[in-house]
């Protein structure tokens, strides 16, 4: 029952965060959005994905929006006409081409259309939560019974990600190294002045933020260490590690300030090396092992001990440049997007 | 593991590594980095040749990325076909990026060149690693890297509207690859294996599943979307003609051949020819669609006055041809189609590298602009001559090759109207194409629409910049004509292509 | 029927999401919208993903002593980790996108950015599209 209703509220905000006008509501509305589909997600047991959804989609997709929406526009012009009115009396309005009613319809149609495609595909799917369904007894059962024997990973999440199906998560860390050096090409200019975020006079009072700050930061990082250190064990790993780093980074940004441009040069300098180091660790790792005489990424053949052992400390190896990319990368994302200009 | 039996990963690795450390060498000297990335383009084409050659010899060859037997973990596979294109578009992104340099400089603003080198190599990367994959997410990812690397690349062009075409390419391309994932998730749900060869086991049985059919209509809106084919095609035009030079002719050379590519895999290799002919109407709709794409791309080329644009145009019904080989889907239509992907990355090459060179000497993409160049410009617009003649279908060039086996194939399926379609259409090209060539050998002087200075003195001023011979640099000069003289070499010698692509053929069609 | 919707119910909803997220993509002006209209509609397909996996009275998948309660089924989620960082990524490069949009045209509303570039793109057939000379135009937008 309560699966339901959540089900329910998710349609209701996403409703919601497509009909309002003010845009930073339907911001916060689609972070609520993300953190209902968290629950839900949790709720279904994928605690991996539930935790990335958290730090991902409530968290960093809000914060980006959010930036964006500080240096564009918070309101939604135009689209004077409600839908209704297109459609019952559209020669009493003075519609530009794109808002004629026409159009407005064949989208609708198109909408209609997938979904009706989508609907007719529901028709053969086996039941929700059918143990004997195709796609829960071939390449499944066999993870389930064996990755632990041959990867040494408990969390089977883990060890499909990084070990049998590790080759697509170096294709998803190129993806964010992509999104990095794509907005270094778009966003950056070659010098500017740095007045990120809060000044610092207004900051001075906010001595409050600041203590706690410093005494939180630590144990943040700290946190995000565990994270990626205990993926194998618990939910958690690499990405999720490196978002819960990049924030305590922008956190001391945030709280501190950050007075001189050196400063900024020196993280931004560090944010571009670390952004390469990162994926040259994981493809690295995938090199040593083509060195070693195994397939690339093939973990166990690297000499280092048994090779259980090797395949583990392999694991632990691309989770660490998984976190170091995603870190770098969001810290650049921050100061790239969250920078006021004159 | 030998060196030999690494290639399949290397050839992706390499690009891949190439592109992570352009930015930290390229601290160092921006020349390392320009080096690097010919270097590292040069490696994997070599690479590719070797793998096509070693197919040829002993067949398909299989590699599993960490040693995982497929279907478990991630399979590279390099067939005959994934070998052909993977010489296709790794051959052009050498020779583009021998052909970058200056155009880069020129259109790229100093600073961003680095970032702009990385970005090009995970474009090289995201389209190798979509052809050779054997995996169906594993496809979904690199197609996502692609992708980005394209909406980057395009979005730094010089003109505002670089910023607009690639915002609506991102949202569209999204849909598109969002579609692919939503029809991987049915797949999946269907079969319980990602493997595309397990794929192609186990979906027989599963032929009259109303999961499969929509995972199929998914996966094929999906990739039409990505693919421009009409009436997916709005995308297109604004994206070739705002993004680089270079960009323009790496995406137009290439990208739609590798989603081409990717339609031919769905279709033949996990899908079967039973399913696309009996189940599901595809080739029927195929062939409707891509034969509006193939008039409606002409004519709307001809309208055009705006260089890039035009061969854009040009482009979308271009993609219509290799469609029709799909749709007619016989032995001689997929030959001409598969050719067509070979050849169509030949001609279109040259002809954007040739506008290329024409914007890195005068700054103009205009069609009046290219007025009078045949002696400013002789080998560059000679290579230009060559790729028009190509596109139009002329004998002797590549163009006539294509199209003579797209043709026959209509012929042989008893489809006499495809024939006149592709007269049609030749026609129209010879049209748009005339114009150009005309304006380029026998107008003197560009009249740059000087009504109200018609003054002896400017007249004058402009006439010795316009004798004068001032081609472009050989850096690009070379490679330009090295792709116009393909269009040639295998417009003659056209059975060495062909024997390539019989063996896919046989292998696709299972004949 | 009752049984067919109660037995799917996370597939139809994921289907509401999915056509409410691809409305807002295809059918909405401002830039800023289609974006947060992309999240809803990949998100939707990342719910059904988490959806095929769910096994009936199954644990979260991870080894555990326990015997005979079933797993859930690893392979959607892990799918699912990579396509979110694809999905946050392409956000990033869209919204970076966008900033750049409204600096060159002061709007983020599709329609009139239309009209502008409609007006520009005569001025620049009239210019003979000399867009070397944009360059300054460019410079003094960044």
């Amino acid at each position: 029952m309560i699966d339901l209703m959540l089900l329910l509220f998710l349609v209701v905000c996403a409703i919601a965060a497509v009909s309002m006008k003010d845009l930073l509501s339907t911001t916060i509305i689609l972070g609520v959005y993300s953190l209902i589909m968290t629950v839900v997600w949790t709720r279904l047991n994928a605690v991996d994905v539930a935790f990335t959804e958290a730090s991902v989609g409530a968290g960093i997709t809000t914060v980006l929006i959010i930036a964006a929406l500080s240096r564009t526009k918070r309101e939604e012009e135009g689209q004077e006409y409600g839908m209704w009115s297109k459609l019952l009396n559209p020669q009493d309005l003075k519609l530009t081409d794109k808002q004629s009613p026409l159009l407005w319809l064949t989208s609708l149609f198109i909408v209609l259309i997938t979904g009706a495609v989508l609907i007719y595909g529901t028709i053969d799917m086996p039941d929700f939560g059918d143990p004997d369904a195709p796609a829960n007894i071939h390449l499944a059962k066999r993870f389930i019974e064996e990755s632990y024997e041959e990867t040494g990973v408990p969390n089977f999440v883990t060890a499909i990600l990084a070990s049998y199906r590790g080759y697509d998560t170096l294709g998803e860390t190129t993806v964010i190294f992509t999104a990095g050096i794509s907005l270094i090409l778009l966003l950056r200019r070659k010098s500017y002045i740095c007045d990120t975020t809060i000044k610092e006079k207004e900051m001075k009072e906010h001595i409050v933020i600041r203590t706690i700050s410093r005494i939180l930061i630590p144990f943040v990082q700290l946190y995000a260490l565990y994270v990626i250190a205990h993926g194998e064990l618990s939910p958690g790993g690499g990405f999720q590690g490196g978002v819960i780093f990049g924030s305590s980074i922008i956190l001391y940004v945030i709280a501190f300030g950050l007075e001189e441009g050196r400063k900024v040069r020196i993280f931004r300098e560090m944010g571009d090396l670390l952004n390469s180091t990162g994926v040259l660790i994981y493809a690295g790792i995938g090199v040593l092992c083509l060195l070693a005489g195994g397939a690339y990424l093939e973990y166990d053949k690297l000499p280092l001990g048994s090779e259980k052992m090797a395949s583990s400390l392999g694991i632990y190896g691309i989770e660490i440049g998984v976190g170091i990319t995603v870190a770098a990368v969001m810290i650049t994302i921050f100061f790239i997007t969250a920078r006021h200009e004159r | 593991m030998t060196l030999t039996e690494s290639l399949p990963i290397l050839v992706i690795i390499i690009p891949l590594i190439s592109a992570i450390i352009i930015p930290l060498i390229g601290r160092i000297d921006k020349s390392i980095a320009f080096a690097f990335v010919i270097s590292a383009n040069f490696l994997s084409f070599i690479i590719s040749i070797s793998l096509l050659n070693t197919v040829m010899e002993t067949g398909r060859i299989s590699y599993w990325l960490g040693g995982w037997e497929p279907p478990w973990g991630i399979e590279y596979v390099v067939d005959y076909l994934s070998g052909f294109v993977l010489v296709i578009v790794s051959f052009i992104a050498f020779i583009i990026s021998v052909y970058a340099k200056k155009s880069v400089e020129m259109e790229v603003e100093g600073e961003k060149i680095l970032p702009f080198y990385s970005i090009y190599m995970l474009l090289v990367t995201g389209f190798m690693g979509m052809i050779i994959t054997g995996d169906i997410f594993n496809l979904y990812v690199f197609i996502e890297i692609s992708a980005l690397a394209g909406y980057a690349l395009i979005a730094i062009g010089k003109k505002r509207a670089a910023l607009i075409a690639s915002y609506n390419y991102l949202v569209l391309g999204t849909i598109g690859a969002t579609f692919i994932l939503l029809g991987i998730g049915y797949l999946y749900m269907a079969t319980g294996t990602l493997n595309m060869a397990d794929l192609r086991e186990r979906l027989p049985m599963l032929y009259d599943s109303k999961v499969v059919l929509t995972a199929f209509a998914f996966i094929t809106v999906g990739l039409s979307l990505k693919l421009a084919l009409f009436p997916f095609h709005i995308w297109l035009p604004n994206v070739y003609n705002h993004a680089p030079s270079v960009v323009s002719a790496l995406m137009a050379a290439t990208s739609a051949k590798v989603i081409a590519y990717v339609l031919v895999r769905i279709m033949f290799s996990v899908f079967t020819m039973k399913f696309d002919l009996e189940v599901v109407p595809v080739t029927k709709i195929l062939l409707f669609l891509s034969v509006i794409a193939i008039i409606a791309g002409s004519v709307l080329a001809i309208a055009q006055t705006n260089i890039k644009r035009m061969l854009a145009y040009s482009s979308i019904g271009q993609i219509g041809y290799i469609v029709l080989g799909i749709a007619i889907s016989n032995q001689l239509s997929m030959t001409g189609s598969l050719i067509h992907l070979l050849n169509h990355a030949l001609m279109k090459g040259t002809l954007f590298l040739v506008v290329g060179a024409v914007v890195y000497k005068t700054g103009m993409e205009d069609i009046s602009s290219l007025k009078g160049m045949g002696k400013k410009m002789p080998f560059t617009m000679a290579a230009f001559t060559i790729g028009a003649l190509s596109m139009i279908g002329v004998p002797l060039t590549v163009g006539f090759v294509s199209k003579w086996y797209l043709a026959l194939g209509a012929l042989k399926a008893g489809m006499w109207f495809l024939v006149f379609i592709i007269l049609v259409s030749s026609l129209l090209n010879a049209v748009y194409f005339w114009r150009v060539i005309e304006g380029i050998y026998f107008h003197q002087k560009p009249k740059v629409r000087s009504q109200k200075s018609t003054t002896k003195d400017s007249i004058e001023s402009l006439k010795p910049e316009i004798q004068n011979q001032d081609d472009a640099p050989v850096g690009m000069l070379i490679p330009t004509l090295i792709l116009a003289g393909l269009c040639i070499v295998f417009g003659i010698a056209a059975f060495i292509p062909v024997s390539v692509v019989t063996p896919i053929v046989n292998m696709l069609l299972e004949v | 029927m009752i049984e067919l919707i109660l037995g799917k119910y996370n597939y139809w909803v994921y289907i509401t999401l999915m056509m409410i997220g691809f409305y807002a993509m295809i059918e909405k002006e401002n830039l800023i919208k289609k974006i947060i209209g992309m999240n809803i509609f990949q998100t939707a397909v990342f719910l059904f993903y988490i959806s095929i996996a769910k096994v009936k009275g199954g644990t979260a998948p991870i080894l555990w002593e326990k015997e005979g309660i079933p797993y859930d089924n690893p392979i959607p989620h892990v799918l699912i980790l990579t396509a979110i960082v694809v999905s946050v990524s392409t956000t990033a490069v869209a919204l970076a996108l966008i900033i750049r949009i409204f600096k060159e045209y002061g709007t983020i509303e599709e329609d009139k950015i239309l009209i502008m570039s409609e007006v520009s793109g005569k001025q620049d057939s009239t210019e003979n599209s000399k867009f070397l000379s944009s360059t300054s135009l460019l410079q003094k937008g960044e």
